[in-house]
């Protein structure tokens, strides 16, 4: 119960930690593939378009999340405990999205394997 | 006070100048790392002025900016700022990163010397010279790209001439590849930047940088002396 006698469920707590959640799974996967693909020699063409192919599924991941918790209830019924959470769920989203774009879209760019 | 201000101040700038000093390149790769050392530097006292700066103001003018809504202080100060600073420091981090890659180079091929570490000293072996052997000399060309490649015959060792290039790690059953240039001929240090037991502080070697045109010739005598020493 907040001060207002709205209650927010626990379960709304996860949402917090989903959008960077996604981000770890791509920084997991994406470390994991590159090394592999570059030790066992995959073609360069393959394992790039690999990188990039992973790396949007994660994009697309982070931006449905973000619709989706931005599309959650808010107002009077919520709550201020419960706009508030929905506020820094929202921008925790948003900061995921960002992380995901600018730590792992630049280097797909540049050299895979020496 | 005053003594322990310059004292502190005299043991950090020590770092500054030396044969292990990364602001002193001898280098293109060095060089390329120092200049990206002293842009993030700027960067760094940009951010911090200004932090330093809004801190003085809250404390001397207290109200000071509160028309300002909380909400535009920290998207302003929190993300377009840091992102105005941070993301063309990545964007020049990526770049200069990608250009200290050894990659093939069209036209000639590049010469590689081969680099062993072992505790607690390293054998360098040149294959285009007939595979003799130096040890804890490197020999090189001066004005031209030489390609290491760097292992370990024990534990791992990290090898690193600070004022030439970065440093890379030698990994038992593992070659790595790293590219170094001296623009000009002298001496240059360097040493094992992973620590790897008791010796590691000893572990040093030293960069021997001649003349093209006299290059071969020093490698050889180089190589014949050491010979005849073990013998």
């Amino acid at each position: 119960m907040n001060a207002r006698g709205h209650s927010v469920p626990a379960r709304r707590l996860w949402w917090l930690a989903a959008g960077f959640t996604v981000w770890c799974n791509a920084l997991v996967l994406l470390y994991a593939l590159h090394a592999i693909g570059c030790v066992f020699a995959w073609p360069a063409g393959a394992l790039r378009w690999t990188l990039v192919v992973v790396f949007v599924a994660h994009l697309v991941a982070v931006g449905w999340l973000w619709r989706k918790a931005a599309s959650a209830e808010r107002g009077a019924a919520a709550g201020d405990t419960g706009n508030f959470l929905q506020v820094v769920i929202e921008w925790t989203m948003i900061a995921a999205f960002a992380a995901t774009l600018v730590t792992f879209g630049p280097p797909l760019w540049l050299t895979a394997c020496l | 006070m005053r003594a322990a201000i310059q004292t502190s101040g005299a043991a950090l700038l020590a770092g500054c100048s030396g044969p292990f000093s990364t602001l002193a390149p001898g280098g293109a790769a060095a060089d390329s790392i120092a200049s990206l050392w002293w842009i993030m530097l700027a960067g760094a006292v940009v951010l911090f002025a200004l932090v330093m700066g809004l801190f003085g103001l809250v404390v001397w003018r207290p109200g000071w900016g509160s028309r300002v809504s909380p909400a535009r202080w920290i998207v302003l100060g929190g993300l377009v700022l840091p992102g105005i600073v941070l993301l063309p420091l990545i964007a020049y981090a990526l770049v200069a990163g990608e250009r200290l890659l050894p990659l093939p180079s069209f036209g000639s091929a590049v010469p590689r010397v081969e680099a062993e570490g072992r505790q607690w000293s390293w054998t360098f072996r040149y294959p285009g010279q007939g595979g003799v052997t130096t040890s804890n000399v490197l020999h090189l060309a001066a004005g031209t790209p030489v390609d290491i490649d760097v292992t370990s015959k024990d534990v791992i060792h990290a090898f690193w001439v600070p004022t030439l290039a970065g440093k890379i790690d030698a990994v038992p059953g593992r070659t790595n590849r790293l590219r170094v240039q001296a623009d000009r001929p002298g001496q240059y240090e360097g040493q094992c930047n992973e620590f790897c037991g008791l010796g590691h502080a000893t572990m040093r070697f030293v960069v021997l940088v001649h003349r093209p045109e006299d290059y071969a010739a020093a490698l050889a005598r180089a190589a014949a002396a050491e010979g005849a020493g073990k013998k």
